[in-house]
């Protein structure tokens, strides 16, 4: 059992994000505190909860980048419509709502999907274009500031705060979000019959059907989980910004697919962990942040991104080809 | 009995020419969109507009067929505008680096072409690594090219820090601004990679086994077909004709943009994919032509009507993503019958 543990994909991933912190602690000292750390984990959350929910997707061995406008579907209305009405009360509706629309979004994506026998990955890029669409323009194209009354200072709300070098750095209430999301999803990918369907449906489509699982089930439920975990980390940013924005996310889709990958999820499809998605938004979060420490312009993250996310996916494809 | 027989022959006409082919789909509802917005707008129907529109199209016309030749081998070429905005950039460094203050026109020229051999040899090379990464190494197809276009586009960004990049010599305006016999530049560039394409797919043996490999990988290989550099080859044909629609770009907007046509672009090149009809194996480089003019007097007709509509562009990316669900719903009922007549 310890030997299984050290063997294990995402161990090695831990193993490199140490050796990796500790490289970039070497060349500037100053990244080696546990501020950095609550600042990359502060910024991660969002996306850690939107690769949680790619994760299903990328699973069922195809490619999304619609869930970054789900995002901003579920939210920016919402949040319109309730300033509208003159809402002053707390976060838990807008948590509510949010889901509730990402859950519709995904429904249909799973229904479309399913009924029409479309490859995920072109539905996706009409659903990314249309959702953006239609919030910009049948809501309205500029960032608001306005907070309900019982929301403000939420983004404040500290688990605990360390004092360090930059500031003072602190571990928001968001960050428990992740532990229940990670577990449910984690249940419901090893231990309940859909779940396991998920990677039936991943690793051999046909086999899957013939074994009796239900695609439209699976379909309608993976879809759903992304679009709620969508809405989730689009209301989190937005509320932790203070404005909610009608392109949110735009553009950070590469970024969740390559902590995903990263994380161990098989490009084919069959093969991911909740566990290691975990850990490989993390790594990403450090290379941003080692970007900073070390130096160079933000502006090269998407190219060093890019090339992680290259080099991984060949090396990932050349071992499991090797196995076979 | 003359009318029964004059019934029949069009119904064998109809058989043949529209149920049965996809170009002849193509060319109705291209029929049906122009006569539509001629109907509706009357500054439709112009030549003015429709040099604007041969103007528009080709710069997306040739980075289209690129993605067409991505899914005939089998695959898909998301990093196709990355590598088209990479090439642009590079010969826009090129250029930047090599002018010198009182340069004679005919040098200045030779400048130009010069840097449209750089943005064709940077296009030549993206598309090289994504020829290997896929043919070779065997990644899937859409997530190495989504991760060599994020690739291609940080490039950029690292490189320039973000910003365009602007002051080209006024000789490089022509390319993308110029005309020949009153028709857009662009537009004989685009007519020439169709032309090429045409022979190429139809009249040579590469052509032959790029068919042979998008119909069935294993029956290719087992033809002696060596499958991985006809996919490698493919890419590079793709990433060269991305650079000439990058140099277009960069002549008519006279600067190097690293997010110029962003999420757009590539729906439209896969949404152009889906009406003409190509799939692995199948499709044809002149129904892609037909279907890109379809798509171009759509996206003008929509301009003009939605001209006083605020925040329009919006609206436009709206219909664009509805059209292409639309279309690949369309797609599942033309497979059906398909499928069921076979």
């Amino acid at each position: 059992m310890k030997l299984k543990i050290f063997k294990s994909y995402e161990f090695l991933l831990f193993l490199l994000l140490i050796a990796f912190a500790g490289m970039i602690g070497l060349f500037n000292p100053a990244f080696f505190s546990i501020g950095t750390l609550f600042d990359v984990i502060r910024i991660q959350t969002i996306y850690i909860l939107m690769a949680f929910g790619l994760l299903p997707v990328l699973i069922l061995g195809g490619v999304d980048i619609s869930f970054v406008a789900i995002a901003a579907v579920s939210t920016f209305p919402i949040h319109m419509w309730l300033i509208g009405l003159g809402y002053e009360g707390g976060i838990w509706l807008y948590y509510i709502l949010c889901t509730a629309v990402g859950i519709l979004v995904g429904l249909l994506i799973g229904f479309l999907l399913d009924t029409f026998k479309i490859r995920i990955f072109d539905l996706s890029l009409g659903m990314n274009t249309l959702l953006y669409g239609f919030t910009l323009f049948f809501v309205g194209s500029l960032t608001n500031f306005d907070m309900p009354a019982g929301m403000v200072g939420w983004n404040q709300r500290w688990l605990f705060t360390v004092q360090s070098v930059v500031g003072i750095s602190g571990l928001h209430i968001s960050f428990i979000s992740i532990f229940i999301v990670g577990f449910l999803l984690h249940y419901f990918l090893r231990y309940t019959t859909l779940g396991r369907g998920v990677f039936a449906v991943g690793s051999d489509k046909s086999v899957a059907i013939r074994t009796g699982f239900n695609l439209r089930k699976v379909y309608m439920t993976v879809f759903p989980i992304m679009g709620a975990l969508s809405a989730i980390a689009g209301l989190t940013y937005s509320v932790l910004e203070a404005n909610f924005r009608p392109y949110l996310f735009l553009g950070k889709n590469m970024q969740v697919l390559a902590a995903c990958v990263l994380g161990g999820a098989a490009v084919t499809g069959g093969r991911g962990s909740v566990l290691g998605t975990f850990l490989g938004t993390i790594l990403i979060g450090l290379v941003n942040q080692a970007l900073v420490y070390l130096g160079f312009e933000t502006q090269w993250f998407d190219f060093v991104v890019g090339t992680i996310f290259i080099i991984y996916a060949t090396f990932q494809t050349a071992t499991t080809r090797s196995k076979r | 009995m003359a009318k029964d027989n004059f019934m029949e022959k069009l119904k064998a006409f109809w058989d043949r020419n529209v149920a049965k082919s996809r170009l002849g789909q193509l060319f109705i509802v291209l029929f049906v969109i122009t006569i539509f917005f001629v109907l509706t707008e009357p500054k439709f129907f112009r030549w003015q507009t429709y040099e604007s529109m041969l103007l528009q199209m080709s710069e997306l016309g040739i980075l289209a067929i690129g993605v067409f030749l991505c899914i005939l081998v089998g695959g898909l070429n998301i990093s196709i505008l990355g590598s088209a905005n990479l090439s642009a950039l590079m010969a826009g460094l090129f250029m930047l680096s090599m002018a010198r203050d009182g340069m004679t026109d005919a040098q200045l020229n030779l400048l130009v072409l010069q840097a449209f051999g750089v943005a064709i040899l940077v296009g030549a090379l993206c598309g090289l690594f994504n020829g290997i990464i896929v043919g070779y190494f065997r990644l899937p197809p859409l997530l190495a090219t989504l991760g060599t276009g994020s690739l291609f586009i940080g490039l950029f960004k690292g490189i320039t820090s973000g910003e365009s990049i602007f002051g080209y010599p006024e000789n490089l305006g022509f390319i993308g601004g110029g005309k020949l016999l009153g028709i857009p530049v662009p537009f004989y560039l685009f007519l020439g990679a169709t032309v090429i394409m045409y022979i190429l797919l139809h009249y040579t043996k590469f052509g032959y086994r790029m068919y042979m490999t998008g119909a069935n990988e294993t029956t290719a290989i087992f033809s002696g077909i060596d499958t991985r550099s006809v996919i490698m080859k493919t890419y590079i044909v793709a990433g060269i004709l991305s650079s000439i629609t990058g140099m277009i770009i960069l002549s008519r907007t006279m600067s190097a943009n690293y997010d110029y046509g962003a999420a757009t672009y590539v729906l439209f090149t896969i949404f152009v994919a889906v009406i003409s009809g190509s799939r692995a194996g199948f499709g044809s480089v002149i129904n892609m032509f037909v279907a890109m003019f379809a798509l171009q007097t759509l996206q003008t007709g929509f301009n003009y009507l939605l001209q006083t509509v605020r925040g329009n562009t919006y609206f436009r990316d709206f219909i664009w993503g509805l059209l292409l669900i639309v279309f690949l719903i369309i797609n599942y009922f033309t497979n059906v019958k398909r499928i069921e007549q076979n």
